[in-house]
C-alpha cells in the first residue's frame, strides 16, 4: 500500500508535475476568471494523488487537463454557476490529444525542460544537502556539520528552493494568455 | 521546529511541511501538527501533494546530476557508520492518516532512477526451485525446464517443457511474463503455475493475485484470470476453452493501442478489424504476406492502412467504411 503511495509521488513528480504550466493555461483560456486556478491545481492533485492505481493511464497530460477539467465544473456547481464556457469538440480534441506519440513526445520534452531549467536554479547548498542526505545518506547533523551552517538554515534553503520551483511552475509567463484572458468574466449567478 | 508560516501562501506553507516531513525529525507531535494543518482547509491536501511532488522532482534532478564519483563513494566507502546509499529513501516517514501517505521510498526510486538491468545471459535450468535473479522463486515439477532473462524492462520467462509454479518478486516496473508456447501470462506480484499443453498451448493456474493471459499477437485481448481459476489456451486450437471463474475482459485502456511485433499484414489487419467498424482490406495476398513492426492506435485503421501502404509501396482507396489496400 504504501508502496503504491509512493509510486504515485514519484508519478505525479514525473508525469503530471511537469504538464501544470500547460494546464494553468488551458484553464486560463477555458475558464477566464470563473473559477480560481489556484483552487483547480490543488484539488486536482488531491484527487490525483486519490487514485488507488495509475496503471490504467496511459496519457497522464491528458488524465491532468480532465481531471482539471472535471474539478471546475464541479466548483461552479457548487457555487451556484451556470457554466457557459461549455467544452466544443474542438476543446476536448486537443485535451484528449490524438496527435501520435512523437507530437506528444516533443511536448512533453519542452514541458520537461521547463521544469529542468526551474531545477537548475537550485541554491548550492540545497543541492549539496539533498546530495548529502539521499545520496550518502548522512543525518541532519551530519549535513549542517558539512555544510558548516545550522540544521534550520537547511531546512529553510531545501524550503526556500522547493517554494521558488513551485512559484515557477505556477507562473503564467510564456504568451501573456493569462493576461488577455483578465477581465472577462464569465459565468452567471443562478440568482437572477 | 520552526513550523511553516501562517501569514506564507498555501503552497510556500504546503513546501514548508513537504520539507518538514522528508527533512525534519519525525515525532508524533509534529506528524499530527500537519494532520492538522492537511484538515484545515480543503485545500491544503493538494497543495501537500503538489509540494511533495515538487520535493520529489527536485531530488530526482540532484540524484540524476550529482557526479557518478560522488555516488560512487557513497557505495564503497563504509569506514565510518553512514548508511547505505540509496537506503534513506526507503525511509522517508509517512506522515498522514487515511492513507494519504506520500513520501518517497525505495520502490518509487527504482520507477526514477536505476537504468533497466541489462539483458542478462539467458540460463537453462533444470534444477527444482531456482532463486531468479529478480526475486522471484520458480519451483519446477519433474521434467520442467525453463529460461530467464530480463530484457527492455520484462523479465521474461520461458516454460521450455512441463510445468512450473513462480512466486514473483513484486516490481511493478518490470513485468512478470511467463511464456509456454504461444501462450502468455503476465503478472506483478502473485503466485501462479504455467504448464505446457501441445507445442503451442499452456494451462496457467493463478493460487494468488491475478494474471493475464493471452495468446500470441493478442496482448489486446488479454483475459484477466483472479487467484483459484484455471485456463488453458492453446492457438494452434480454433477457440480458447475457460475453466473455472468466468474470464473478465480487459478495461477498455488496454485496446487502446495495437502492438505489431514483426506479424503478418493479414494477421495485422485481422486485429484491426476486429476492433473497427470501419475494416480494411487487402487487395494483393503478397501484401498481407509482408511483415510490419510498430505500434499503432487501435481505433485508427487508417493510420495503420497508410504505414502498410508505405512499407509496400502500394496505395489506398477509400470506399464506404473500408478501406483498400492495392498495388500500385
Amino acid at each position: 500500500m504504501d508502496d503504491e503511495r509512493d509510486i504515485i509521488t514519484a508519478w505525479i513528480a514525473r508525469e503530471i508535475l511537469p504538464h501544470e504550466h500547460a494546464v494553468r493555461l488551458w484553464l486560463a483560456r477555458r475558464w477566464r476568471q470563473a473559477v480560481d486556478a489556484e483552487d483547480v491545481i490543488q484539488e486536482a492533485y488531491c484527487r490525483i494523488a486519490g487514485l488507488a492505481s495509475i496503471d490504467h493511464i496511459d496519457n497522464p497530460a491528458g488524465y491532468f487537463h480532465r481531471t482539471a477539467h472535471a474539478v471546475a465544473t464541479d466548483m461552479m456547481r457548487r457555487a451556484g454557476k451556470i457554466n457557459l464556457v461549455a467544452l466544443t469538440q474542438n476543446d476536448w480534441s486537443d485535451v484528449i490529444d490524438h496527435g501520435p506519440l512523437v507530437d506528444r513526445v516533443m511536448e512533453a520534452d519542452q514541458e520537461l525542460a521547463r521544469v529542468k531549467g526551474l531545477l537548475a536554479t537550485l541554491s548550492d547548498t540545497c543541492r549539496r544537502a539533498i546530495e548529502l542526505r539521499r545520496i550518502e545518506g548522512l543525518s541532519r547533523k551530519e549535513t549542517a556539520a558539512r555544510l558548516g551552517v545550522s540544521e534550520s538554515d537547511v531546512k529553510n534553503h531545501l524550503v526556500r528552493g522547493l517554494q521558488k520551483v513551485l512559484k515557477g511552475m505556477a507562473e503564467q509567463d510564456a504568451d501573456g494568455e493569462a493576461r488577455e484572458a483578465k477581465g472577462r468574466v464569465v459565468g452567471t449567478s443562478r440568482s437572477h | 521546529m520552526a513550523r511553516p508560516d501562517p501569514t506564507d501562501s498555501i503552497a510556500d506553507q504546503a513546501a514548508g511541511w513537504a520539507v518538514d516531513m522528508a527533512y525534519g525529525d519525525m515525532t508524533a507531535e509534529s506528524r499530527s501538527a500537519l494532520d492538522a494543518w492537511l484538515t484545515a482547509d480543503p485545500r491544503h491536501r493538494g497543495a501537500y501533494v503538489r509540494a511533495c511532488a515538487g520535493l520529489y522532482a527536485m531530488e530526482d534532478a540532484v540524484i540524476q546530476a550529482a557526479p557518478a564519483s560522488a555516488a560512487a563513494a557513497a557505495t564503497s566507502s563504509n569506514d565510518n557508520e553512514w548508511q547505505p546509499a540509496r537506503r534513506s529513501f526507503a525511509r522517508r516517514v509517512m506522515p498522514m492518516a487515511g492513507g494519504m501517505a506520500l513520501a518517497a521510498s525505495l520502490a518509487a526510486f527504482i520507477v526514477t532512477g536505476l537504468p533497466p538491468t541489462p539483458p542478462a545471459p539467458t540460463r537453462i535450468a533444470t534444477a527444482r526451485i531456482l532463486n531468479l535473479s529478480d526475486g522471484s522463486v520458480a519451483t519446477l515439477q519433474p521434467g520442467a525446464r525453463i529460461a530467464f532473462a530480463v530484457a527492455d524492462g520484462t523479465r521474461t520467462v520461458t516454460l521450455l517443457s512441463g510445468e512450473a509454479r513462480f512466486q514473483v518478486a513484486k516490481d511493478k516496473v518490470h513485468p512478470f511474463v511467463v511464456r509456454s508456447g504461444d501462450v502468455y501470462a503476465q503478472a506483478t506480484g502473485t503466485v501462479y503455475s504455467v504448464g505446457r499443453v501441445g507445442t503451442t498451448g499452456g494451462t496457467v493456474r493463478v493460487s494468488e493475485g491475478s494474471v493475464l493471459v493471452w495468446p500470441r499477437d493478442d496482448r489486446d485481448q488479454a483475459i484477466v484470470l483472479r487467484a483459484g481459476g484455471t485456463l488453458t489456451l492453446d492457438p494452434a486450437l480454433p477457440r480458447p476453452k475457460a475453466a473455472a471463474p468466468a474470464p473478465a475482459p480487459l478495461p477498455l485502456p488496454a485496446l487502446a493501442q495495437i502492438s505489431l511485433d514483426n506479424v503478418p499484414v493479414a494477421a495485422a489487419v485481422a486485429r484491426f478489424n476486429r476492433v473497427n467498424s470501419r475494416r480494411i482490406r487487402i487487395a494483393d495476398p503478397a501484401i498481407g504476406n509482408i511483415r510490419i513492426v510498430g505500434l499503432f492506435r487501435a481505433d485508427d485503421p487508417e493510420q495503420f492502412a497508410k504505414a502498410v501502404a508505405a512499407l509496400s509501396d502500394a496505395r489506398i482507396e477509400y470506399h464506404k467504411d473500408v478501406i483498400v489496400i492495392k498495388v500500385k
